[in-house]
């Protein structure tokens, strides 16, 4: 399996968690996590492109979200069998984009999100298409096109639903230059004259 | 996979390498197809044996009633040092107490056996067990008392597979036995005190010791590879002590490692917890199974599998088994195979 394209579908995310979620089982161990990214857009059925990673940006923990840095032993351990057992990347599942706590989700990020059982031991909640909306555009300016473009036209946001998540945006970086670059992307996109300043 | 054909066909072939293992070194047994042409490593094959023999045991029972005769030619220290888990340690302290308490000058336990009911039965075809042998209880085993049969003899020291109890009749019980069987073993080829310490199952410092024990005394060459000291045995002076042709020096197996890993892959096969877990957990512990086993095979010298997914490990593992088991063939070259039913669909 190539490096760069580990979960190539949307029964791939089902069966890497399913494994995920049997091992826990046997450690004895459960978990809540909260996955956006590539696997969560492939999961939800809102895109088809393969990715590298399972993104964990939250734990749920007595119903309150919680950074997923570092991301818990025996979660850990669990994903490192399951790589082992698929062979792919033993990092396949990591708390990347976890400093999207520091500043917040976007409201009501929560009662959108998407939950499923994978066995007894394992909950994931992936990111609804509104709430990947905002992450992908702050994406878009923060770490520049290709990919994340892609991902956030697949999801044809409509001018609203981008001035939303602009204006979210701008609570993670409230940078002068970031607002620029913001703007000229919104522009891109067919958004004239951007969000007011939040 | 089946792991219940495979436990059976693995605990079949082991069982009948066992018998004929130790019908060769003197355990009373029916008479053999064919002599071993390798020389065995006694505490390498006790400790195999007590896992094996507890699907027969009159093996075990006989086993240790050999090992009573021939105690003075056995390492208590190299028996440990075969350990691979707890379950071996265990059956290697039980039955090294038993034997302890076999001598006359020790005492006859008195020993109060309390809590009974966490033993685990020795044995596995289980049964009721009125009375307890004191000295597998207090390893956590539960088996009726053991009474030596008394119908062991001494090994033939002639025999190729009895080499490493003659050499010790020579040498004594010790590093420097155990260094000459090795290097006998690899005769033609320069060692160095790493490999000798790894197969002999001595510390590296002690083998290295003996080797210069050995090499002033005039019976081995060594030489100096960098800063490595490589050394070579010379096997027709050895040959000549032994009474043997240079060619009929007993063949080499790496007994520790390739023992150990069968053992591994045995009681794997016993989990019964496997059976009724799902393919992919069973697959994946398979794969886990094939990771640890990996440096056994290695030093084992069998080409061990590359790394495998899990989807593909219960093949990888019966190619594995199959030529693991070869390895313990007898027969030069014969190659056993698992029954089809134990292995994966293609």
């Amino acid at each position: 399996m190539m490096d760069n394209v580990a979960i190539s579908s949307r029964q791939n995310v089902d069966v890497l968690l399913g494994a995920v979620g049997e091992q826990l089982v046997a450690r004895g161990e459960h978990y809540s996590i909260v996955v956006v990214g590539g696997s969560a857009l492939m999961a939800l059925g809102l895109v088809s492109r393969g990715t590298r990673d399972v993104d964990v940006v939250a734990l749920l923990q007595d119903g309150e979200l919680v950074s997923a840095e570092p991301l818990p032993e025996g979660l850990i351990k669990a994903a490192e069998v399951v790589a082992a057992d698929f062979a792919i990347p033993v990092d396949w599942l990591n708390a990347g984009p976890a400093s999207l706590m520091d500043f917040g989700l976007p409201d009501g990020f929560l009662e959108r999100v998407e939950c499923r059982g994978y066995g007894p031991a394992l909950e994931v909640r992936f990111a609804s298409r509104l709430d990947q909306i905002h992450l992908k555009l702050y994406a878009v300016v923060d770490q520049g096109a290709g990919q994340h473009l892609a991902d956030l036209q697949a999801l044809h946001p409509t001018v609203e639903e981008l001035r939303a998540a602009a204006r979210w945006s701008e609570t993670q970086d409230t940078s002068v230059g970031y607002r620029e670059v913001l703007l000229r992307v919104l522009d891109y996109l067919g958004v004239p004259g951007g969000p007011p300043r939040a | 996979m089946d792991l219940r054909e495979l436990r059976s066909a693995l605990e079949q072939e082991l069982l009948a390498f066992c018998w004929g293992e130790w019908a060769q070194l003197g355990v009373l047994a029916a008479p053999l197809g064919s002599a071993s042409p390798w020389a065995q490593d006694p505490e390498a094959l006790i400790v195999l044996t007590l896992e094996v023999a507890r699907m027969d045991p009159r093996l075990f029972d006989e086993t240790l009633d050999w090992m009573t005769l021939n105690e003075r030619l056995l390492s208590v220290r190299r028996m440990r040092a075969m350990c691979i888990d707890d379950e071996d340690r265990a059956l290697v302290r039980s039955a090294n107490t038993w034997l302890s308490w076999q001598r006359p000058s020790e005492p006859v336990p008195t020993t109060a056996i309390k809590h009974r009911r966490s033993l685990q039965p020795l044995f596995y075809m289980g049964g009721p067990i009125d009375d307890l042998d004191p000295s597998f209880a207090a390893a956590g085993f539960a088996r009726p008392p053991l009474r030596r049969s008394g119908k062991s003899s001494h090994p033939n020291l002639s025999a190729p597979i009895a080499l490493a109890l003659r050499l010790r009749a020579i040498l004594g019980v010790g590093i420097r036995a155990e260094v000459v069987r090795v290097m006998l073993g690899k005769s033609g080829s320069w060692v160095n005190a790493q490999e000798l310490a790894r197969a002999s199952a001595f510390s590296k410092r002690n083998v290295h010791d003996a080797l210069a024990g050995l090499v002033e005394a005039n019976v081995i060459a060594v030489a100096a590879a960098g800063s490595e000291l490589r050394y070579m045995i010379d096997t027709n002076a050895w040959s000549a002590l032994l009474g043997l042709g240079s060619r009929e020096l007993p063949g080499y197996r790496e007994w520790r490692p390739l023992l150990g890993a069968l053992r591994r892959v045995m009681r794997f096969a016993r989990h019964d917890s496997l059976q009724e877990s799902s393919a992919y957990m069973s697959a994946s512990a398979t794969r886990q199974l094939l990771d640890e086993l990996r440096p056994e095979l290695s030093l084992a010298g069998i080409g061990p599998p590359m790394k495998v997914t899990a989807e593909d490990a219960p093949r990888a593992l019966c190619d594995a088994v199959t030529t693991m088991l070869s390895c313990v063939s007898p027969t030069t070259g014969a190659a056993r195979t698992l029954p089809t039913s134990v292995r994966p669909r293609q």
